[in-house]
Protein backbone atom coordinates (compact mmCIF):
# COMPACT_ATOMS: atom_id res chain seq x y z
CA UNK A 1 0.00 0.00 0.00
CA UNK A 2 1.34 3.08 -1.03
CA UNK A 3 1.41 5.73 2.05
CA UNK A 4 -0.79 8.37 2.02
CA UNK A 5 1.66 11.11 3.15
CA UNK A 6 3.94 9.41 0.35
CA UNK A 7 1.61 10.21 -2.43
CA UNK A 8 1.48 13.51 -1.11
CA UNK A 9 4.48 14.57 -1.00
CA UNK A 10 5.45 12.79 -4.41
CA UNK A 11 2.50 14.70 -5.99
CA UNK A 12 4.37 18.09 -4.43
CA UNK A 13 7.59 17.17 -5.77
CA UNK A 14 6.36 16.82 -9.19
CA UNK A 15 4.40 19.57 -9.23
CA UNK A 16 7.27 21.86 -7.84
CA UNK A 17 9.75 20.05 -10.84
CA UNK A 18 7.35 20.51 -13.46
CA UNK A 19 6.99 24.61 -12.75
CA UNK A 20 10.52 24.57 -12.84
CA UNK A 21 11.44 22.29 -15.70
CA UNK A 22 8.77 23.89 -17.85
CA UNK A 23 10.10 27.51 -17.29
CA UNK A 24 13.73 26.62 -18.19
CA UNK A 25 12.21 24.94 -21.05
CA UNK A 26 10.45 27.70 -22.52
CA UNK A 27 13.44 29.63 -21.94
CA UNK A 28 15.64 27.48 -23.42
CA UNK A 29 13.85 26.87 -26.60
CA UNK A 30 13.53 30.84 -26.84
CA UNK A 31 16.97 30.84 -26.30
CA UNK A 32 17.40 27.94 -29.28
CA UNK A 33 15.55 29.96 -31.39
CA UNK A 34 17.75 32.90 -31.40
CA UNK A 35 20.68 30.89 -32.06
CA UNK A 36 19.04 29.50 -34.93
CA UNK A 37 18.47 32.99 -36.46
CA UNK A 38 22.38 33.98 -35.69
CA UNK A 39 23.33 30.53 -37.73
CA UNK A 40 21.08 30.98 -40.29
CA UNK A 41 22.95 34.48 -40.68
CA UNK A 42 26.38 33.11 -40.10
CA UNK A 43 25.99 30.22 -42.46
CA UNK A 44 23.46 30.40 -45.29
CA UNK A 45 23.27 34.20 -45.74
CA UNK A 46 26.87 35.45 -45.41
CA UNK A 47 27.91 31.78 -47.48
CA UNK A 48 25.83 33.07 -50.08
CA UNK A 49 27.22 36.45 -50.66
CA UNK A 50 31.04 35.48 -50.19
CA UNK A 51 30.76 32.67 -52.93
CA UNK A 52 28.71 35.00 -55.27
CA UNK A 53 31.49 37.50 -54.77
CA UNK A 54 34.25 34.64 -54.91
CA UNK A 55 32.20 33.47 -58.21
CA UNK A 56 32.70 37.01 -59.18
CA UNK A 57 36.52 37.12 -58.83
CA UNK A 58 37.00 33.39 -59.80
CA UNK A 59 35.21 35.11 -63.56
CA UNK A 60 37.17 38.04 -63.39
CA UNK A 61 40.59 35.68 -63.09
CA UNK A 62 39.05 33.33 -65.51
CA UNK A 63 38.63 36.07 -68.02
CA UNK A 64 41.91 37.84 -67.29
CA UNK A 65 43.49 34.36 -68.52
CA UNK A 66 41.58 34.88 -71.68
CA UNK A 67 42.91 38.54 -72.14
CA UNK A 68 46.54 37.28 -71.28
CA UNK A 69 45.71 34.64 -74.07
CA UNK A 70 44.86 37.53 -76.39
CA UNK A 71 47.45 39.77 -75.35
CA UNK A 72 50.15 37.07 -75.53
CA UNK A 73 48.93 34.52 -77.45
CA UNK A 74 52.01 34.44 -79.53
CA UNK A 75 54.07 32.47 -76.60
CA UNK A 76 52.81 29.23 -76.64
CA UNK A 77 54.27 28.65 -73.59
CA UNK A 78 51.97 31.16 -72.25
CA UNK A 79 49.08 30.47 -74.07
CA UNK A 80 48.73 27.06 -72.71
CA UNK A 81 49.44 27.43 -69.25
CA UNK A 82 46.80 30.44 -69.52
CA UNK A 83 44.41 27.81 -70.93
CA UNK A 84 45.14 25.80 -67.62
CA UNK A 85 44.03 28.69 -65.49
CA UNK A 86 41.19 29.89 -68.02
CA UNK A 87 40.10 26.06 -67.03
CA UNK A 88 40.62 26.42 -63.63
CA UNK A 89 38.94 29.36 -62.35
CA UNK A 90 36.29 28.14 -64.93
CA UNK A 91 35.57 25.15 -62.62
CA UNK A 92 35.88 27.21 -59.59
CA UNK A 93 33.50 29.65 -60.57
CA UNK A 94 30.69 27.09 -61.16
CA UNK A 95 31.73 25.54 -58.38
CA UNK A 96 30.95 28.96 -56.37
CA UNK A 97 27.27 28.97 -58.57
CA UNK A 98 26.47 25.73 -57.12
CA UNK A 99 27.50 26.39 -53.54
CA UNK A 100 24.96 28.77 -53.66
CA UNK A 101 22.05 27.09 -55.67
CA UNK A 102 22.36 23.57 -53.16
CA UNK A 103 22.10 26.22 -50.47
CA UNK A 104 18.95 28.13 -51.79
CA UNK A 105 16.91 25.23 -49.95
CA UNK A 106 18.02 26.32 -46.54
CA UNK A 107 15.25 28.14 -44.58
CA UNK A 108 17.31 31.04 -44.25
CA UNK A 109 16.03 32.27 -47.47
CA UNK A 110 12.64 34.30 -48.19
CA UNK A 111 10.87 33.17 -51.07
CA UNK A 112 11.09 36.42 -53.03
CA UNK A 113 15.49 36.23 -52.04
CA UNK A 114 15.23 32.73 -53.90
CA UNK A 115 13.45 33.91 -56.89
CA UNK A 116 16.11 36.73 -56.88
CA UNK A 117 18.76 34.50 -56.58
CA UNK A 118 17.98 32.18 -58.98
CA UNK A 119 16.97 34.14 -62.01
CA UNK A 120 20.42 35.37 -61.19
CA UNK A 121 22.37 32.29 -60.40
CA UNK A 122 21.59 30.24 -63.61
CA UNK A 123 21.46 33.00 -65.58
CA UNK A 124 25.53 33.00 -64.73
CA UNK A 125 25.49 29.53 -65.19
CA UNK A 126 23.76 28.67 -68.46
CA UNK A 127 24.55 31.92 -70.49
CA UNK A 128 28.06 32.29 -69.48
CA UNK A 129 29.98 32.82 -73.30
CA UNK A 130 33.75 32.36 -71.88
CA UNK A 131 33.87 29.05 -74.06
CA UNK A 132 32.47 30.14 -77.52
CA UNK A 133 34.20 33.63 -76.62
CA UNK A 134 37.26 31.75 -77.15
CA UNK A 135 36.23 30.29 -80.68
CA UNK A 136 35.49 33.98 -81.27
CA UNK A 137 39.12 34.70 -80.23
CA UNK A 138 40.45 32.31 -82.78
CA UNK A 139 37.65 33.10 -85.54
CA UNK A 140 37.06 36.89 -85.22
CA UNK A 141 40.25 38.30 -83.81
CA UNK A 142 40.70 39.79 -80.45
CA UNK A 143 38.51 43.25 -80.70
CA UNK A 144 35.08 41.36 -81.03
CA UNK A 145 36.36 38.56 -78.18
CA UNK A 146 36.95 41.26 -75.63
CA UNK A 147 33.92 43.17 -76.35
CA UNK A 148 31.62 39.97 -75.73
CA UNK A 149 33.37 39.18 -72.87
CA UNK A 150 33.18 42.76 -71.82
CA UNK A 151 29.22 42.58 -72.70
CA UNK A 152 28.62 39.29 -70.77
CA UNK A 153 30.01 40.73 -67.71
CA UNK A 154 27.93 44.00 -67.78
CA UNK A 155 25.04 41.62 -68.88
CA UNK A 156 24.97 39.96 -65.27
CA UNK A 157 26.72 42.52 -62.95
CA UNK A 158 24.46 44.51 -61.97
CA UNK A 159 21.91 42.19 -60.93
CA UNK A 160 25.07 40.58 -58.71
CA UNK A 161 25.43 43.79 -56.95
CA UNK A 162 22.05 43.59 -56.33
CA UNK A 163 22.16 40.11 -55.14
CA UNK A 164 25.07 40.76 -53.06
CA UNK A 165 23.77 43.67 -51.43
CA UNK A 166 20.34 42.22 -50.45
CA UNK A 167 22.42 39.29 -48.90
CA UNK A 168 24.42 42.12 -46.90
CA UNK A 169 21.13 44.13 -46.26
CA UNK A 170 19.33 40.83 -44.92
CA UNK A 171 21.59 39.15 -42.86
CA UNK A 172 22.65 43.01 -40.98
CA UNK A 173 18.73 43.48 -40.32
CA UNK A 174 18.89 40.07 -39.30
CA UNK A 175 21.75 39.92 -36.63
CA UNK A 176 20.45 43.31 -34.90
CA UNK A 177 17.19 41.60 -34.58
CA UNK A 178 18.34 38.42 -33.39
CA UNK A 179 20.94 40.18 -31.10
CA UNK A 180 18.17 42.00 -29.44
CA UNK A 181 15.72 39.19 -29.40
CA UNK A 182 18.73 36.95 -27.66
CA UNK A 183 18.70 39.76 -24.89
CA UNK A 184 15.21 39.71 -24.59
CA UNK A 185 15.20 36.03 -24.04
CA UNK A 186 18.12 36.20 -21.63
CA UNK A 187 15.89 37.97 -19.67
CA UNK A 188 13.00 35.82 -20.65
CA UNK A 189 14.67 32.73 -18.74
CA UNK A 190 15.93 34.46 -15.85
CA UNK A 191 12.99 36.19 -15.09
CA UNK A 192 11.25 32.63 -15.78
CA UNK A 193 13.74 30.31 -13.52
CA UNK A 194 13.02 33.24 -10.69
CA UNK A 195 9.10 33.22 -11.06
CA UNK A 196 9.47 29.35 -11.13
CA UNK A 197 11.58 29.57 -8.06
CA UNK A 198 9.12 31.35 -6.07
CA UNK A 199 5.88 29.61 -7.00
CA UNK A 200 7.72 26.11 -6.39
CA UNK A 201 9.11 27.63 -3.06
CA UNK A 202 5.69 29.23 -1.82
CA UNK A 203 3.98 25.52 -2.92
CA UNK A 204 6.90 23.43 -1.37
CA UNK A 205 6.42 26.69 1.75
CA UNK A 206 2.20 25.44 2.01
CA UNK A 207 2.84 21.54 2.13
CA UNK A 208 5.61 21.87 4.15
CA UNK A 209 3.42 23.75 6.56
CA UNK A 210 0.57 21.45 6.26
CA UNK A 211 2.45 18.43 7.04
CA UNK A 212 4.49 20.26 10.08
CA UNK A 213 1.24 21.49 11.29
CA UNK A 214 -0.57 18.06 12.24
CA UNK A 215 2.72 16.39 13.34
CA UNK A 216 3.48 19.67 15.81
CA UNK A 217 -0.10 19.31 16.91
CA UNK A 218 0.01 15.97 17.86
CA UNK A 219 3.45 16.82 19.88
CA UNK A 220 1.62 19.58 21.67
CA UNK A 221 -1.41 17.35 22.81
CA UNK A 222 1.05 14.62 23.86
CA UNK A 223 2.82 16.87 26.28
CA UNK A 224 -0.16 18.14 27.39
CA UNK A 225 -1.07 14.92 28.25
CA UNK A 226 1.77 14.41 29.60
CA UNK A 227 2.04 16.97 31.86
CA UNK A 228 -1.64 15.54 33.46
CA UNK A 229 -3.72 17.78 31.45
CA UNK A 230 -6.47 15.36 30.32
CA UNK A 231 -9.25 17.16 29.22
CA UNK A 232 -8.75 18.51 25.47
CA UNK A 233 -9.51 16.12 22.61
CA UNK A 234 -7.53 15.26 19.76
CA UNK A 235 -9.12 15.74 16.44
CA UNK A 236 -6.94 15.60 13.41
CA UNK A 237 -9.02 16.42 10.03
CA UNK A 238 -6.34 15.55 7.55
CA UNK A 239 -6.93 12.00 5.97
CA UNK A 240 -3.70 10.43 6.27
CA UNK A 241 -1.45 8.57 8.57
CA UNK A 242 -1.84 11.39 11.14
CA UNK A 243 -5.52 10.81 11.33
CA UNK A 244 -4.86 6.76 12.87
CA UNK A 245 -2.21 7.97 14.98
CA UNK A 246 -4.80 11.03 16.33
CA UNK A 247 -7.38 7.58 16.74
CA UNK A 248 -5.12 5.68 18.16
CA UNK A 249 -3.38 8.30 20.38
CA UNK A 250 -7.27 9.35 21.18
CA UNK A 251 -8.01 6.05 22.78
CA UNK A 252 -4.82 6.08 24.80
CA UNK A 253 -6.10 9.30 26.47
CA UNK A 254 -9.57 7.66 26.94
CA UNK A 255 -8.12 4.41 28.48
CA UNK A 256 -5.71 6.60 30.34
CA UNK A 257 -8.59 8.85 32.00
CA UNK A 258 -10.94 5.51 32.54
CA UNK A 259 -7.51 4.53 34.44
CA UNK A 260 -6.93 7.68 36.83
CA UNK A 261 -10.83 7.92 37.54
CA UNK A 262 -10.73 4.43 38.57
CA UNK A 263 -7.34 5.00 40.50
CA UNK A 264 -9.32 8.12 42.07
CA UNK A 265 -12.51 5.92 43.64
CA UNK A 266 -10.44 2.76 44.98
CA UNK A 267 -8.18 6.33 46.79
CA UNK A 268 -11.51 7.12 48.28
CA UNK B 1 19.62 21.92 17.51
CA UNK B 2 16.78 19.79 16.46
CA UNK B 3 16.13 18.89 12.89
CA UNK B 4 11.98 19.43 12.95
CA UNK B 5 10.05 17.51 10.04
CA UNK B 6 9.29 20.89 8.82
CA UNK B 7 13.03 21.35 8.20
CA UNK B 8 13.45 18.38 7.00
CA UNK B 9 11.09 18.54 4.24
CA UNK B 10 12.26 22.13 3.94
CA UNK B 11 16.04 20.79 3.05
CA UNK B 12 14.52 18.10 0.60
CA UNK B 13 12.16 20.70 -1.32
CA UNK B 14 14.50 23.14 -1.88
CA UNK B 15 17.69 20.90 -2.92
CA UNK B 16 15.74 20.12 -5.68
CA UNK B 17 14.56 23.80 -6.75
CA UNK B 18 18.28 24.83 -6.10
CA UNK B 19 19.30 22.06 -8.36
CA UNK B 20 17.22 22.92 -11.18
CA UNK B 21 17.88 27.34 -10.82
CA UNK B 22 21.60 25.88 -11.24
CA UNK B 23 20.27 24.08 -14.53
CA UNK B 24 19.13 26.90 -15.67
CA UNK B 25 21.58 29.21 -14.77
CA UNK B 26 24.49 26.38 -16.52
CA UNK B 27 22.52 26.67 -19.34
CA UNK B 28 21.85 30.30 -20.11
CA UNK B 29 25.95 30.77 -19.50
CA UNK B 30 26.50 27.81 -22.27
CA UNK B 31 23.81 29.80 -24.75
CA UNK B 32 24.99 33.22 -24.11
CA UNK B 33 28.46 31.32 -24.70
CA UNK B 34 27.20 29.92 -28.22
CA UNK B 35 25.58 32.62 -29.39
CA UNK B 36 28.53 34.80 -28.72
CA UNK B 37 30.63 32.18 -31.13
CA UNK B 38 27.83 33.11 -33.77
CA UNK B 39 28.41 36.83 -33.63
CA UNK B 40 32.39 36.39 -33.97
CA UNK B 41 31.56 33.96 -36.76
CA UNK B 42 29.55 36.93 -38.12
CA UNK B 43 32.07 38.85 -37.72
CA UNK B 44 34.46 36.96 -39.56
CA UNK B 45 32.05 36.47 -42.12
CA UNK B 46 31.87 40.66 -42.50
CA UNK B 47 35.57 40.94 -42.70
CA UNK B 48 35.57 38.27 -45.69
CA UNK B 49 33.29 40.17 -47.75
CA UNK B 50 34.95 43.22 -47.25
CA UNK B 51 38.43 41.78 -48.17
CA UNK B 52 36.05 39.99 -50.98
CA UNK B 53 35.35 43.72 -52.04
CA UNK B 54 38.46 44.71 -52.30
CA UNK B 55 39.35 41.67 -54.28
CA UNK B 56 37.18 42.10 -56.80
CA UNK B 57 37.54 46.18 -57.44
CA UNK B 58 41.31 44.35 -57.72
CA UNK B 59 40.37 42.17 -60.66
CA UNK B 60 38.40 45.01 -62.26
CA UNK B 61 41.39 47.75 -62.13
CA UNK B 62 43.27 44.91 -63.72
CA UNK B 63 40.95 44.45 -65.82
CA UNK B 64 40.41 48.29 -66.91
CA UNK B 65 44.45 48.76 -67.86
CA UNK B 66 44.05 44.79 -69.55
CA UNK B 67 41.30 46.60 -71.55
CA UNK B 68 43.57 49.84 -72.50
CA UNK B 69 46.52 47.82 -73.34
CA UNK B 70 43.90 45.41 -75.77
CA UNK B 71 41.58 48.64 -76.86
CA UNK B 72 42.75 51.67 -76.53
CA UNK B 73 43.36 52.79 -79.78
CA UNK B 74 39.83 53.42 -79.58
CA UNK B 75 40.28 56.71 -78.13
CA UNK B 76 36.32 56.61 -76.35
CA UNK B 77 37.27 53.08 -75.05
CA UNK B 78 40.73 54.68 -73.78
CA UNK B 79 38.83 57.01 -71.80
CA UNK B 80 36.12 55.04 -70.92
CA UNK B 81 38.63 52.18 -69.23
CA UNK B 82 41.00 54.76 -67.73
CA UNK B 83 38.18 56.23 -65.98
CA UNK B 84 37.18 52.94 -64.29
CA UNK B 85 40.84 52.35 -63.60
CA UNK B 86 41.11 55.99 -61.85
CA UNK B 87 38.16 54.87 -59.77
CA UNK B 88 38.50 51.57 -59.18
CA UNK B 89 42.13 53.12 -57.43
CA UNK B 90 39.97 55.38 -55.21
CA UNK B 91 37.76 52.79 -54.21
CA UNK B 92 40.23 50.57 -53.78
CA UNK B 93 42.49 52.50 -51.40
CA UNK B 94 39.13 53.93 -49.31
CA UNK B 95 38.62 49.71 -48.78
CA UNK B 96 41.89 49.43 -47.60
CA UNK B 97 42.14 52.28 -45.01
CA UNK B 98 37.77 50.96 -44.02
CA UNK B 99 39.65 47.62 -43.84
CA UNK B 100 42.43 48.97 -41.39
CA UNK B 101 39.66 50.53 -39.13
CA UNK B 102 38.16 47.67 -39.11
CA UNK B 103 40.64 45.42 -38.40
CA UNK B 104 42.15 47.54 -36.00
CA UNK B 105 39.14 47.51 -33.91
CA UNK B 106 38.00 44.31 -33.65
CA UNK B 107 40.31 41.84 -31.45
CA UNK B 108 41.45 40.01 -34.42
CA UNK B 109 43.68 37.07 -35.61
CA UNK B 110 47.21 37.98 -36.20
CA UNK B 111 47.72 36.11 -39.38
CA UNK B 112 44.54 38.30 -40.79
CA UNK B 113 46.35 41.19 -40.21
CA UNK B 114 49.69 40.25 -41.34
CA UNK B 115 47.99 39.10 -45.28
CA UNK B 116 46.34 42.28 -44.79
CA UNK B 117 49.47 44.36 -44.44
CA UNK B 118 51.42 42.08 -47.00
CA UNK B 119 48.02 42.73 -49.62
CA UNK B 120 48.32 46.46 -49.17
CA UNK B 121 52.69 46.76 -49.35
CA UNK B 122 52.42 44.46 -52.79
CA UNK B 123 49.13 46.90 -53.82
CA UNK B 124 51.36 49.51 -53.37
CA UNK B 125 53.93 48.51 -55.71
CA UNK B 126 51.73 47.02 -58.05
CA UNK B 127 50.05 50.27 -58.55
CA UNK B 128 53.20 51.44 -59.39
CA UNK B 129 54.04 49.07 -62.25
CA UNK B 130 50.39 49.87 -63.37
CA UNK B 131 50.66 53.76 -63.57
CA UNK B 132 54.13 53.22 -65.05
CA UNK B 133 52.57 50.50 -67.64
CA UNK B 134 49.75 53.46 -68.51
CA UNK B 135 52.75 56.01 -69.21
CA UNK B 136 54.84 53.14 -71.04
CA UNK B 137 51.58 52.71 -72.97
CA UNK B 138 50.92 56.07 -73.66
CA UNK B 139 54.75 56.86 -74.78
CA UNK B 140 55.36 53.24 -76.38
CA UNK B 141 52.07 51.58 -77.35
CA UNK B 142 50.73 48.08 -76.72
CA UNK B 143 53.66 45.66 -77.17
CA UNK B 144 56.02 47.80 -74.81
CA UNK B 145 53.23 48.38 -72.06
CA UNK B 146 52.29 44.23 -72.24
CA UNK B 147 56.23 43.75 -72.04
CA UNK B 148 55.66 45.58 -68.56
CA UNK B 149 52.55 43.64 -67.17
CA UNK B 150 53.21 40.08 -68.15
CA UNK B 151 53.27 37.80 -65.24
CA UNK B 152 53.69 40.64 -62.73
CA UNK B 153 49.98 41.34 -61.08
CA UNK B 154 49.21 38.41 -59.36
CA UNK B 155 51.14 38.93 -56.07
CA UNK B 156 49.12 41.22 -53.86
CA UNK B 157 45.64 39.26 -54.92
CA UNK B 158 47.10 35.74 -53.79
CA UNK B 159 47.90 37.80 -50.15
CA UNK B 160 43.62 38.45 -49.76
CA UNK B 161 42.99 35.08 -50.81
CA UNK B 162 45.13 33.87 -47.94
CA UNK B 163 43.48 36.38 -45.69
CA UNK B 164 39.95 34.92 -46.94
CA UNK B 165 41.62 31.31 -46.62
CA UNK B 166 42.19 31.79 -42.99
CA UNK B 167 39.01 33.87 -42.13
CA UNK B 168 37.10 30.66 -43.55
CA UNK B 169 39.00 28.44 -41.85
CA UNK B 170 38.07 30.37 -38.61
CA UNK B 171 34.46 30.68 -39.34
CA UNK B 172 34.56 27.01 -39.92
CA UNK B 173 35.95 25.77 -36.50
CA UNK B 174 34.27 28.32 -35.00
CA UNK B 175 30.92 26.78 -36.24
CA UNK B 176 31.69 23.39 -35.12
CA UNK B 177 32.76 25.04 -31.47
CA UNK B 178 28.91 25.98 -31.70
CA UNK B 179 27.10 23.26 -32.61
CA UNK B 180 29.16 21.34 -29.81
CA UNK B 181 28.37 23.91 -27.52
CA UNK B 182 24.41 24.10 -28.08
CA UNK B 183 24.00 20.19 -28.49
CA UNK B 184 26.44 19.75 -24.96
CA UNK B 185 23.57 22.79 -23.74
CA UNK B 186 21.14 20.62 -24.17
CA UNK B 187 22.62 17.54 -22.42
CA UNK B 188 23.32 19.71 -19.70
CA UNK B 189 19.96 20.72 -19.14
CA UNK B 190 18.63 16.80 -19.28
CA UNK B 191 21.13 15.57 -17.29
CA UNK B 192 20.27 18.08 -14.49
CA UNK B 193 16.31 17.29 -15.43
CA UNK B 194 17.49 13.83 -15.08
CA UNK B 195 19.25 14.00 -11.51
CA UNK B 196 16.70 16.18 -10.05
CA UNK B 197 13.36 13.90 -11.11
CA UNK B 198 15.50 10.84 -9.98
CA UNK B 199 16.45 13.37 -6.64
CA UNK B 200 12.96 14.00 -5.76
CA UNK B 201 11.63 10.38 -6.31
CA UNK B 202 14.25 9.05 -3.81
CA UNK B 203 14.09 12.11 -1.24
CA UNK B 204 10.49 12.37 -1.18
CA UNK B 205 10.23 8.05 -0.77
CA UNK B 206 12.96 8.30 1.17
CA UNK B 207 11.78 11.03 3.82
CA UNK B 208 7.66 9.90 3.77
CA UNK B 209 8.87 6.21 4.32
CA UNK B 210 10.68 6.87 7.33
CA UNK B 211 7.64 9.49 8.76
CA UNK B 212 5.28 6.96 7.65
CA UNK B 213 7.30 4.20 9.54
CA UNK B 214 7.17 6.18 12.38
CA UNK B 215 4.14 6.96 12.66
CA UNK B 216 2.13 3.52 12.11
CA UNK B 217 4.71 2.69 14.92
CA UNK B 218 3.37 4.89 17.01
CA UNK B 219 -0.05 4.42 16.50
CA UNK B 220 0.33 0.46 17.04
CA UNK B 221 1.85 1.68 19.99
CA UNK B 222 -0.60 3.74 21.29
CA UNK B 223 -3.35 0.95 20.09
CA UNK B 224 -1.61 -1.57 21.91
CA UNK B 225 -1.55 0.77 25.42
CA UNK B 226 -4.95 1.29 25.23
CA UNK B 227 -5.85 -2.69 24.70
CA UNK B 228 -3.87 -2.78 27.93
CA UNK B 229 -0.95 -4.57 27.07
CA UNK B 230 1.68 -2.28 28.06
CA UNK B 231 5.00 -3.79 28.74
CA UNK B 232 6.89 -3.09 25.41
CA UNK B 233 8.32 -0.02 25.76
CA UNK B 234 8.47 2.51 22.96
CA UNK B 235 11.72 3.91 21.22
CA UNK B 236 12.45 7.20 19.97
CA UNK B 237 13.55 6.11 16.06
CA UNK B 238 14.52 9.49 14.59
CA UNK B 239 15.07 13.17 16.40
CA UNK B 240 12.64 15.05 15.08
CA UNK B 241 8.81 15.47 16.47
CA UNK B 242 7.92 12.17 15.98
CA UNK B 243 11.04 11.06 18.09
CA UNK B 244 10.28 13.72 20.81
CA UNK B 245 6.17 11.74 20.63
CA UNK B 246 7.88 8.86 21.51
CA UNK B 247 9.59 9.68 24.43
CA UNK B 248 6.04 11.02 25.65
CA UNK B 249 4.15 8.07 24.41
CA UNK B 250 7.40 6.10 27.06
CA UNK B 251 6.97 7.88 30.14
CA UNK B 252 3.02 7.46 29.17
CA UNK B 253 3.55 4.16 29.25
CA UNK B 254 5.53 4.25 32.53
CA UNK B 255 3.15 6.04 34.28
CA UNK B 256 -0.24 4.03 32.99
CA UNK B 257 1.61 0.92 33.81
CA UNK B 258 2.54 1.56 37.36
CA UNK B 259 -0.91 2.95 37.90
CA UNK B 260 -2.54 -0.18 36.61
CA UNK B 261 0.08 -1.97 38.74
CA UNK B 262 -0.95 -0.26 41.68
CA UNK B 263 -4.92 -0.65 40.87
CA UNK B 264 -4.04 -4.52 40.89
CA UNK B 265 -2.17 -4.83 44.15
CA UNK B 266 -5.15 -3.33 45.57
Amino acid sequence: MVAILGKKLGISFSLVITIMIGSILIGFISMNNVEKSLKFVAKDQMDAAISTLEMRINRSERNFALKNMILFGQDEEILKREDEKFSKYHKKMNKSINEVINSLNSEAFSDTIKNLFEDFYYEVKDNDKAKSIKTIYKNKGSLQAIKELREDRDKTDEKLIKVVSKLKEQSAIETQFAKTKGKNSKFILLFLSIFALFVSSFLAFIIIKDISKSVSYIHQSAIKIHSGELSEEIEVNQKSEFYELAIAFERMRMSLIRAKRLLDRIDR
Amino acid sequence: MKITVSKKLTISFFSIIILLFIASIVSMGQMVNSSKILNRIIEQKTITLLILDIRTNLTDKREALMNIILLGQNDNLFEKYLNTFNKQSTIIENKISNLKSTIKTTSFYKDVIEECNNFSDYYDAEDELMKKTLNTYRAKGKKAASALIKDQLNESGKHLDNAINILKMKSVEDLIKSEKKSSRTFIILLFFFIISIIAAVVISSLVSNRMVSNIVYLTNAANDISLGSMDIPIEARSHDELGKLAEVFESMRREIKGAMHKLRRR
